[in-house]
């Protein structure tokens, strides 16, 4: 098992930095300038001269006159930078952002918190509805009950997020005034403790009903498939001709090997919405987020902080697909790694 | 009985002078500040209040809020009409001396008593802190954007660290201090006279202990002010790295001296809390804030008008979409919200530029028929949905000088009405009377017009032409970059590209959409990416753009016209209009007016704007009416072109 573990490592270690690479370079194929970005708003206050000087000479100190992988190098951290310093990503520097004019590690942190509420509470309220759900269809496949639930939560997979949030703002918050369009606390509230936590959920509340209405279909189906497949096992008819209970046919003996596919479509899943952010619900809903960040990012060609959010969701994916491997151990005890 | 009524009337003068004086009181705003106003802003706050130290001009809109009403301590103001003025709250006496160079030194007093909100005094070096800091070789170490260097007495040498002191600013006594500017910079650049020079002698005050640390002050030996903490040490970044990184960027508790204070700035919920200062003595008028608490709040574009109906934001300011302005003044009509409105017209039009040195648009005759097929009132009204106009030239309403210049403009602007046989004419008259297979054009046969050229003519333009011999048959086809998801060109494709007028008259647009940046790229032709030398190479003759100015001071055209090679490779008259008579006036109406001077800018302004609106290097297209709604919980609030929510909030009060 540990042997197995550290080739994966060594292995994740070596995609890791191939990715960087492949990343950093298609970057900077971009047109982008940090250095003309800063000095940009000089244009009409210098003489062209001066200006193009000043322009060269903060290329000169930003390193973006070196050939590509020497840049690569030099923002991984294997080489000095222009000053002679060491100060890559290997040693905790993730790049500095020229639109928020500051470091990203101090940037990602804020936005990062409240992806990963926002989709965790969601994700754990999503879960608690769809699996039981998707067991019960399947124990009631193609029966009404289940075609009126399949249909009902293939609308919220259907419809755009963005068309959900914004219908559910009209309902939610302009016709029955329960919940505010957007923003993540009451204006001008001091709220601490447990006041500032409710406050924060009042306000996360509809954002989270939109990612549970929307999310609803994938993972009932998901559990659904899984469980019919598992019941329709030879070994479920012994069981059930045995004359054991149909609850204990369904929760001991089909549920713990219909777990199996559904913990890895869980494990993937949890992975990317704690990371990647929904853009469309942190517009909608005026949210700090991650997927709020990297595309403000994208947008102004902040190419410093969008490599190191890229990077992070690398190094996060990797993690999680080994993870996701060893997680297979516990759900089902045929599975041994010894290699 | 007659003491009694002596009596009577001398309580009620007492009682009307003390109701005068209570009136009079109020009107500058000393009544207590009371209640809160929710403001919304689409734009995410960055919490960078370091006054765009390190990238000059480009301050996020919702930080440069903040700071104008946390930081308001500046020699020199803008008034509502967006002209400069001596801030009077803050300065007792103000003295302009010229040199026989023509040198200005302007010299301040400041009054006595100024207090910032932790309390410490407002004394003559706070005023001179942040400029030395900011020239200093600290400073430029770390990427500070400041160019006063060159127009400073003695800035380049403070700045390279070859001088201790900055001999262009003098710290005179406690409460006196000096900034002498030069009329030749050290650059080469004539910096004065300039018309709006006040603008050099803005100084802003801030607190040393706050943004260097403890024991800093400035000192003046004679030579010039210069920055030293008690050990007589030179600032450096490793001095202060900490210190000032934290004032930079402080959620809270920041030392400043405006009509508010930073309270809170909640990054994770994009919320900005500001209360009343007690020690702030006014704006350059001696207003002070009738509003306790402001809360500024993050919205979105597509749910600003629900937010604003449920109550999440009371006040939106300067609504530019015409149909969000309906919407906005729907809610009020029917009652689903208590608030009022006001509106302005915008300092800026939307536009697009020719580039005057590629193809058919080098034609002065060509650029006016363009102008000529499109129906730009018709555009207007679309576009702003009734709230906007248009103008005819590079100016707004909103100017003062447009209103002095209003029948001058009636008589000499051409206002290039949608006449689609007046632009046939000019295009006849400019020589596009051919066929692509060089016969002679038929009007009417919406074929795309072709004129013969020499191949100097053609130049950068042959993949569109025809050649015939050592001639070419240029067509009479704009190469137009448009930027993406862009609501003004998608109805400039409907109205003009697309248009029946512009087909028939046999002129021909293709749009080349692409993102915003790579649009500059190829406006300003600048191959600063290594890539090859792509967007150095003319491409593209027309360009949808929009242009602003914040105050009339910042309206300054100079060198835009210019026919200087070095200027023009680095970025300098994007029209590519090479015009002599433009590039001068646009020098002249600024620098070579004294200022003060009124009667001769004027003029200059008028001529440059009669010779822009002939030679037509843009087309404005609409010229927005902002509308700004606000809770009737307050009164009082009253927005304009150059006074923003921060200035109309400060002399509004709250009614309850």
């Amino acid at each position: 098992m540990k042997k197995y573990i550290l080739k994966r490592i060594i292995y994740l270690i070596i995609v890791f930095f191939v990715v960087s690479l492949m990343m950093y370079a298609i970057y900077n194929l971009i047109p982008s300038d940090p250095a003309m970005v800063q000095m940009e708003p000089l244009r009409k206050t210098l003489k062209p001269e001066e200006w193009q000087r000043q322009y060269q000479a903060l290329r000169d100190q930003m390193g973006l006159n070196a050939p590509l992988l020497q840049r690569y190098a030099r923002w991984m951290g294997f080489m000095p930078d222009v000053s002679g310093k060491f100060e890559g990503m290997l040693q905790g520097n993730f790049g500095y952002s020229i639109s928020y004019k500051r470091d990203v590690v101090d940037i990602i942190a804020t936005p990062m918190l409240n992806t990963i509420i926002l989709n965790f509470v969601s994700t754990i309220i999503t879960l608690a509805i769809t699996i039981p759900l998707g067991i019960y269809c399947a124990v009631h496949a193609r029966k009404t009950s289940d075609n009126l639930i399949q249909a009902g939560t293939v609308v919220g997979y259907s419809l755009p997020t963005y068309l959900v949030g914004i219908l559910f703002i009209f309902l939610f918050a302009v016709w029955l005034k329960i919940f505010p369009t957007g923003g993540a606390k009451t204006p001008g509230s001091t709220y601490t403790g447990i006041l500032e936590f409710g406050d924060r959920m009042y306000y996360m509340m509809l954002p989270i009903i939109v990612l549970v209405f929307t999310g609803l279909a994938g993972m009932t189906r998901t559990v659904r498939a899984a469980m019919m497949d598992t019941l329709s096992q030879d070994y479920i008819r012994t069981a059930r001709a045995k004359g054991l209970k149909e609850k204990v046919v369904i929760y001991s003996h089909a549920w713990r090997n219909a777990l199996l596919p559904v913990s890895t479509s869980i494990m993937g899943w949890m992975i990317s919405v704690f990371t990647g952010g929904s853009l469309v619900i942190e517009t909608t809903f005026a949210l700090n987020g991650t997927g709020r960040l990297y595309w403000s990012a994208l947008n102004t060609t902040d190419y410093e902080l969008v490599l190191a959010m890229q990077m992070f969701y690398t190094l996060v994916s990797l993690v999680g697909v080994l993870l996701t491997d060893l997680s297979y151990t516990l759900v089902d005890p045929r599975v041994r790694i010894d290699k | 009985m007659k003491l009694h009524k002596r009596i009577l009337s001398l309580l009620l003068a007492v009682g009307m002078i003390a109701a005068t004086a209570v009136t009079l009181t109020s009107c500058k705003g000393n009544k207590k500040a009371e209640g809160q106003v929710i403001i919304g802003s689409d734009t995410e706050a960055n919490g960078d209040w370091a006054y765009g130290l390190f990238s000059a001009g480009s301050i996020n809109a919702t930080d440069s809020h903040v700071i104008t009403l946390t930081d308001d301590y500046t020699t020199v103001a803008s008034n509502k009409g967006g002209d400069l003025v001596i801030n009077d709250t803050i300065v007792k006496n103000y003295e302009r001396t010229e040199d026989a160079d023509g040198n200005a030194t302007y010299t301040f007093e400041i009054n006595k008593g100024l207090k910032f909100n932790n309390g410490d005094p407002v004394k003559a070096e706070n005023f001179l802190a942040w400029k030395l800091f900011s020239l200093s070789p600290a400073a430029k170490e770390m990427n500070a954007t400041d160019s006063d260097y060159n127009k400073i007495l003695g800035g380049p040498d403070y700045r390279e660290g070859k001088a201790d002191y900055l001999q262009g600013l003098r710290l005179l006594d406690e409460y006196k201090f000096s900034l002498t500017v030069l009329a030749k910079g050290y650059d080469g650049t004539d910096y004065l006279p300039y018309y709006h020079d006040l603008a050099f002698a803005s100084v802003q005050a801030v607190n040393l202990t706050y943004w260097f640390g403890e024991g800093w002050s400035v000192k003046d030996d004679g030579e010039g002010a210069y920055l030293t903490n008690s050990n007589g040490k030179k600032l450096t970044v490793a001095d202060i790295g900490d210190t000032f990184k934290e004032a930079q960027y402080a959620t809270k508790d920041r030392v400043t001296a405006g009509p508010y204070n930073l309270v809170d700035f909640d990054k994770s919920a994009n919320q900005i809390t500001l209360e009343v200062n007690p020690n702030y003595a006014g704006d350059f008028q001696g207003q002070k804030p009738g509003i306790e608490k402001i809360i500024i709040v993050k919205t979105e574009p597509d749910t600003v008008i629900d937010t604003l109906a449920t109550g999440g934001i009371q006040i939106y300011s300067g609504i530019s979409d015409g149909s969000e302005v309906n919407a906005a003044i729907d809610l009020i009509d029917n009652g689903t919200i208590d608030s009022s409105y006001c509106q302005y017209d915008r300092a800026g039009y939307g536009y697009f530029a020719f580039a005057c040195d590629l193809g058919p648009a080098q034609y002065k005759e060509f650029r006016q028929a363009v102008a000529h097929l499109l129906d730009r009132t018709e555009f207007a009204k679309t576009f702003c949905a009734g709230w906007g106009g248009v103008v005819h030239g590079p100016y707004c309403t909103a100017f003062s000088m447009y209103d002095d210049s209003k029948d001058l403009f009636a008589d000499k602007l051409n206002t290039y009405n949608y006449d689609p046989a007046k632009a046939v004419e000019l295009l006849k008259s400019v020589g596009f009377v051919y066929n692509k297979d060089g016969s002679d054009y038929k009007d009417g046969s919406g074929e795309v017009r072709y004129k013969e050229v020499s191949a100097e003519e053609a130049a950068n333009y042959e993949s569109f032409c025809v050649k015939k011999g050592d001639k070419y048959l240029m067509p009479a086809t704009l190469n137009w970059a448009a930027s993406e998801n862009n609501p003004v060109a998608d109805l400039l494709v409907t109205m003009l590209a697309n248009g029946s007028a512009t087909k028939e008259a046999g002129v021909e647009i293709k749009q080349n959409i692409m993102t915003f940046p790579e649009l500059l790229n190829y406006l300003y032709r600048q191959d600063a990416y290594g890539l090859g030398g792509e967007y150095s190479v003319p491409t593209y003759n027309m360009f949808n753009l929009a242009a602003s100015w914040p105050s009339v001071a910042a309206y300054d055209y100079a060198h835009q016209f210019t026919t200087n090679p070095d200027y023009i490779a680095d970025g300098y008259n994007t029209t590519h209009l090479y015009d002599d008579t433009l590039d001068k006036l646009s020098i002249e109406m600024l620098y070579g007016v004294k200022p003060g001077d009124y009667a001769t800018y004027l003029d200059k302004w008028q001529q440059f704007v009669i010779r822009y609106n002939e030679l037509l290097p843009m087309v404005p297209l609409y010229s927005n009416i902002y509308v700004s709604i606000y809770p009737n919980t307050i009164k009082g609030y009253e927005e304009g072109p150059f006074w923003g929510f921060e200035r109309a909030i400060l002399y509004a009060e709250y009614v309850g």
